[in-house]
C-alpha cells in the first residue's frame, strides 16, 4: 500500500523550493531591457515599419524633410531611371515637387501601396548608410548620364543643382536604411533624419538603382514582384483582340 | 498626423526650382513636338564623331530621338546598324547590342564575346531557352519600369527598340528579343529593330516573334505560314500549311525574290513571312532577306525554330 504522507512531503518540498527561488528573484535588480544593438536610424526605420504595419499612412509625418527625400528620389531617377520616362514626366514631377502637399501625398501613396503587404512580410533592418555621400554620388551619376544622352542643358544643370542643395539641406546627416523582407515587397529602403533629438523617417521606396545598391534581388523575387498587387500587375491581363493570330503576333490571321 | 495643408508656404528648395522649372516645361514640351517630327523621318543617322553632342544642339534636338542617336553613336555608331527600310522611331525601351556588350539604355547588363553571351547558362523560366544573364537583366529592367510607373506619371513601355550591330549573330538577336519579350509583364512588347535606310536615315523596322512555345493555328484559319530558313548563302522556302506541299531552294537573292513574287501571285492576301536564321547567319543577312521579301511580304516574323502548325 502506498502511503499518502511521502507524496505530501514531496509536494511541500517542491513548494518550498519554488518559494525560495521566487524570493531570490525578488532580491535581484529589476531586469534591464536591452535596446536592439542596431544604429539609431535602423531602429527608427524598424519602428516606422511596425507603425505602418499597424496604422498605415498615419505614420507619415508632415515635415519639411519630406522635400529633401523627394529631391533625392528625383535625383536617383535622373541617374538611374528610364530616359523615356524622364523626358515624358520630368516637367510634371518637378511641378509636383514644388508643392509640399503633393510631396507628402507621394510618400503617403507609397506607404499605403505596401502597408498591408509589409504587415506579414517580417521586414528586418540589414544595413544603414549615411545619405550625404549618396546625394553627391547620385548627382554626379545623373549629370554624367544626362550629358551622355545629350540632355545636360544649362536648365537641367540648374535644376539638378537645386535638387542637390535641397537634399543636403533637408536630408543632411540622415541615413538610408535597407530592410529585407520575407515576402513582397522583399526589400524596403527607408530614409531617416535626426530632428529635435530623435530620428524621423522621411522617405520610403522598394527599389533603388544599382549604383546605390549593387546587390540585385533574386530572380524569384523579381518574378513575384512583376505579378504583384502593389504594382498593379496581379490581375492585369492582355486585352483580348479578335481576329489576331496570337498575343505575340498581333495582326489579322488572314494575312499570316 | 499633422497635415501638409497646415504649411502652404513652398519650401526654400522648391522656390529655387520654380524659375528653371518653367523653362524645362517649355523645353520638354518643345522636345516632344520635335521628337514626333524627328520620328516622322526627318532625322538623319548622325555621324559618330561627337558633332551631335555640341551644346548648341541640345535645346533644338532634345527628345527621345536625340537620346537614341546620341547613345547609339556613342556605343555602336549608327553606321553599324543593318540596312533596311522602316517606319519612324517611336519611343520605347532601348536595347543596344554591340559585339562585346549589351546595354539597356546606358546600363551594361551583359558581356558578349563576338556577339555571343559569355555565360550560356539557360534560365529555366525562359520558355524559348534564353540565357539566364539576359532573362535576369530584362526582368529586372521591367521591374524598374513597373516601380517607376507607380512613382511617376508614366506607363511601362509597350515598345522595345533593338539597336544591334549588323554583324551580330542572328541567333543572339533572337535570344535577346525573346528574353526581353518573355519577361515583360502582362503582354509581350512591340519590337522594332533600328536600321539605316538607303538614304542613311535612322528608321525602325517592326518585327514579331513566333511565340516561344510554338504556335498551333485554329482549324480553318487558312494561314499559309510562309517560312524562309536562312543559312549562309542558301535560302529554303516552305510553308506551314500542309496544302502548300512545296519546298524551294534559292542560292541568290534574285532567286529568292523570284520565288517570293511567285508565291505572292498565288496568295495575294498574305502579308507575312517567318524568317528562321540557321547557324552562321548574321543580322545583316537576316535583314537582307527582309528587304528582299518586303515588297511582297512586308510583315516580318522571326523564329528561333519554334514549331508552327497549321491543321
Amino acid at each position: 500500500m502506498i502511503s499518502p504522507r511521502p507524496l505530501a512531503t514531496r509536494w511541500l518540498a517542491r513548494a518550498t523550493l519554488g518559494l525560495l527561488s521566487v524570493c531570490a528573484a525578488c532580491n535581484k535588480e529589476p531586469p534591464v531591457v536591452q535596446m536592439p544593438n542596431e544604429p539609431p536610424p535602423q531602429r527608427a526605420a524598424q519602428s516606422f515599419v511596425h507603425c505602418v504595419e499597424a496604422r498605415t499612412s498615419q505614420c507619415v509625418e508632415a515635415a519639411a524633410e519630406l522635400g529633401g527625400w523627394d529631391a533625392f528620389y528625383l535625383l536617383t531617377w535622373l541617374g538611374g531611371g528610364s530616359p523615356l520616362a524622364i523626358l515624358e514626366a520630368l516637367p510634371d514631377e518637378l511641378a509636383d515637387h514644388t508643392d509640399p502637399r503633393r510631396v507628402q501625398r507621394r510618400f503617403v501613396d507609397e506607404v499605403e501601396r505596401y502597408a498591408i503587404y509589409i504587415r506579414g512580410a517580417e521586414c528586418e533592418g540589414t544595413s544603414s548608410q549615411p545619405i550625404d555621400p549618396l546625394i553627391d554620388q547620385v548627382s554626379s551619376v545623373a549629370a554624367h548620364r544626362l550629358g551622355r544622352f545629350g540632355l545636360w542643358t544649362e536648365n537641367i544643370k540648374e535644376i539638378t543643382a537645386g535638387l542637390v542643395e535641397e537634399a543636403h539641406e533637408e536630408l543632411g546627416g540622415g541615413s538610408l536604411v535597407r530592410l529585407d523582407c520575407k515576402s513582397d515587397p522583399f526589400r524596403l529602403y527607408v530614409a531617416t533624419r535626426k530632428r529635435e533629438g530623435r530620428q524621423a523617417v522621411v522617405g520610403l521606396t522598394t527599389l533603388l538603382p544599382r549604383f546605390i545598391d549593387a546587390e540585385p534581388p533574386d530572380r524569384d523575387v523579381v518574378s513575384e514582384r512583376l505579378r504583384s498587387r502593389p504594382l498593379g500587375l496581379a490581375n492585369s491581363t492582355a486585352p483580348v483582340v479578335e481576329g489576331i493570330v496570337d498575343p505575340w503576333l498581333r495582326f489579322p490571321v488572314e494575312e499570316f | 498626423m499633422a497635415s501638409r495643408k497646415s504649411n502652404p508656404i513652398p519650401r526654400r528648395g522648391a522656390r529655387r526650382l520654380a524659375a528653371p522649372l518653367l523653362t524645362v516645361g517649355l523645353m520638354v514640351g518643345l522636345a516632344v513636338g520635335l521628337g514626333s517630327w524627328l520620328a516622322s523621318g526627318a532625322i538623319g543617322a548622325q555621324p559618330s564623331n561627337g558633332e551631335s553632342q555640341r551644346p548648341a544642339q541640345f535645346e533644338r534636338l532634345q527628345g527621345f530621338s536625340t537620346v537614341v542617336v546620341n547613345h547609339v553613336n556613342a556605343t555602336l555608331g549608327t553606321d553599324k546598324l543593318p540596312v533596311a527600310n522602316g517606319g519612324g522611331v517611336e519611343p520605347g525601351l532601348l536595347v543596344t547590342v554591340a559585339l562585346d556588350r549589351l546595354q539597356i539604355f546606358d546600363r551594361d547588363v551583359a558581356k558578349l564575346s563576338a556577339g555571343r553571351v559569355s555565360d550560356t547558362a539557360i534560365a529555366a523560366e525562359c520558355a524559348s531557352g534564353c540565357p539566364a544573364v539576359l532573362y535576369d537583366a530584362f526582368q529586372r529592367s521591367w521591374l524598374e519600369a513597373a516601380v517607376e510607373s507607380t512613382a511617376f506619371a508614366v506607363e511601362i513601355p509597350q515598345r522595345v527598340l533593338l539597336a544591334v550591330h549588323r554583324d551580330l549573330p542572328a541567333d543572339s538577336l533572337l535570344q535577346i528579343a525573346y528574353a526581353v519579350a518573355e519577361t515583360r509583364p502582362v503582354q509581350p512588347p512591340q519590337l522594332a529593330l533600328l536600321v539605316n535606310n538607303a538614304r542613311g536615315s535612322l528608321r525602325a523596322r517592326s518585327i514579331f516573334l513566333v511565340p516561344p512555345q510554338g504556335l498551333e493555328l485554329r482549324q480553318g484559319s487558312a494561314a499559309l505560314g510562309l517560312t524562309v530558313e536562312v543559312s549562309p548563302g542558301r535560302y529554303r522556302v516552305t510553308a506551314t500549311d500542309p496544302r502548300y506541299a512545296r519546298q524551294h531552294e534559292a542560292t541568290t537573292p534574285a532567286m529568292l525574290e523570284a520565288i517570293a513574287r511567285d508565291i505572292k501571285r498565288r496568295y495575294p492576301g498574305k502579308e507575312t513571312v517567318i524568317v528562321v536564321p540557321r547557324d552562321g547567319v548574321k543580322v545583316r543577312e537576316l535583314m537582307r532577306v527582309a528587304r528582299i521579301m518586303r515588297d511582297d511580304f512586308p510583315r516580318l516574323v522571326l523564329s528561333a525554330g519554334q514549331d508552327v502548325r497549321t491543321p
